[in-house]
């Protein structure tokens, strides 16, 4: 003979379990909420401070990141020998002299500890380049990025925080105004 | 950390291999898992790079769409293999549509023709988190702790690395549960298990999107889908045996 009692429910056992065990998980989404300060860290990825870069110029000055501190920046690394270097640079100036007054600056590293210090010049002047061309003669500033391959581009917004990381290219004027014409509309 | 592998005169982009390799173990491992049901293979493998390829276009232009205008002005930019001009998540929204729809087409949108799929997705996932790991991306937050991995001037908690343990957890429970529960109750405990490996991962992220707040967007949809995945209990009565024993009945049965 059976009796019926009203004992209580594995049902709803279970059914406290799921909300403790949602609320929970709901907690820990609050209390890992991403904090508004950037993080202090430098380092070539997205999200961190751009590492420092002073190098000397085609020109003889030294010029700096910091010197272009509050603006959007193309960091190019790149060579005279190297094939999708020379074929994005056109697409690199025409950005250059549409967006150059708007806010935007590139920095074209010439990776010069393994190029031809005399092709450099002739490069610039073969494609008409305006932007200023830093020469990393030690291979200092290749090291801070992490560069492994050339051609490596990075893109720096008015905060001096990394924001994307291009390995490799040509890379296409529409590609990069894509990428940079975002970072141009935020304010420093 | 080692985003690019230099061999001699070629420098092959290490995620995007991984990403390619873990694409091709993917499509194997639903293959062979559609081997042991009526599904038609060839039919799926195509529907699966239908997806794929789907998934690639509409991830090219939702990254072109904000830069149409440039784009207008060089529509052959938009065919050029550049791996970095993608929106990664517009593409696979369309690849989980493709694959959506061509189920429903053959009237196989049904729980067991989706848990065809899923592990499918498991390795996917674990393709990205390592191809995350060799390029530094999706980096964690400064830690102390012991398992902490140097990168990027600080001691940081290896995200990518918990988010591969939770996927591997999710794919041994999916084999292991092969032959002791319903597919359902198989695809809701995976699933559940995905969404908290991205809540919990995620929580150690040093750059994630968020809402305002700082409330991080995909904590909040794994979130959403934990709740979904993890059905309510269907209410009962115990009824108590004269052994003294307890047998739940669901109320429609008493």
């Amino acid at each position: 003979m059976s009796q019926e009692q009203h004992i209580p429910p594995a049902g709803s056992r279970r059914a406290f379990l799921r909300t403790a065990a949602l609320g929970i998980a709901a907690f820990f989404v609050y209390a890992t909420r991403q904090q508004t300060t950037v993080d202090i860290s430098s380092g070539p990825r997205e999200g961190l401070r751009a590492p420092a870069i002073v190098l000397g110029t085609l020109g003889g000055a030294e010029m700096s990141l910091a010197d272009v501190n509050g603006r959007v920046v193309i960091v190019n690394f790149w060579a005279s020998w190297c094939a999708p270097c020379r074929a994005e640079m056109p697409a690199l100036q025409r950005l250059y002299d549409a967006e150059h007054a708007g806010g935007l600056d590139i920095l074209a590293v010439n990776s010069t500890v393994q190029d031809d210090p005399a092709a450099i010049a002739g490069f610039a002047t073969e494609f008409g380049l305006t932007f200023p061309i830093l020469l990393d003669t030690t291979g200092d500033a290749g090291r801070h990025y992490r560069v492994q391959a050339l051609p490596s581009t990075f893109i720096i917004d008015r905060r001096g925080v990394v924001r994307r990381v291009l390995y490799g290219g040509p890379l296409s004027e529409a590609m990069l105004r894509a990428a940079v014409e975002p970072l141009l509309w935020e304010r420093a | 950390m080692y985003p690019v592998l230099n061999l001699g005169p070629l420098a092959i982009h290490v995620p995007g291999l991984i990403l390619l390799v873990g694409v091709w173990f993917g499509l194997w491992w639903v293959d062979r898992g559609a081997a042991r049901t009526a599904i038609d293979r060839d039919w799926l493998s195509s529907t699966l790079l239908m997806a794929l390829g789907g998934g690639l276009i509409a991830a090219r232009i939702a990254y072109a769409i904000p830069a149409a205008t440039a784009y207008l002005n060089d529509p052959l930019a938009l065919i050029r293999p550049e791996l970095n001009s993608f929106e990664p998540a517009w593409g696979l929204i369309t690849a989980a549509l493709v694959v959506l729809i061509r189920f429903q087409r053959r009237s196989l949108l049904t729980v067991d023709a989706l848990a065809v799929v899923t592990p499918g997705v498991i390795i996917l996932f674990i393709a990205t988190a390592l191809a995350d790991l060799a390029a530094g991306s999706h980096y964690g937050l400064p830690t102390t702790l012991p398992w902490g991995i140097q990168l990027w001037e600080a001691s940081r908690h290896p995200t990518q690395v918990y988010r591969i343990i939770g996927c591997i957890a999710a794919l041994l429970l999916w084999e292991r549960t092969a032959h002791e529960q319903t597919a359902a109750a198989r695809l809701r405990l995976t699933i559940g298990t995905m969404a908290a490996t991205i809540i919990i991962s995620d929580g150690f992220l040093a750059d994630s999107a968020t809402f305002p707040g700082g409330i991080r967007i995909s904590q909040v949809l794994a979130w959403v889908v934990l709740v979904l995945a993890w059905p309510t209990t269907t209410s009962g009565t115990a009824v108590r045996q004269a052994d003294g024993t307890a047998e739940t009945k669901p109320d429609s049965a008493i």
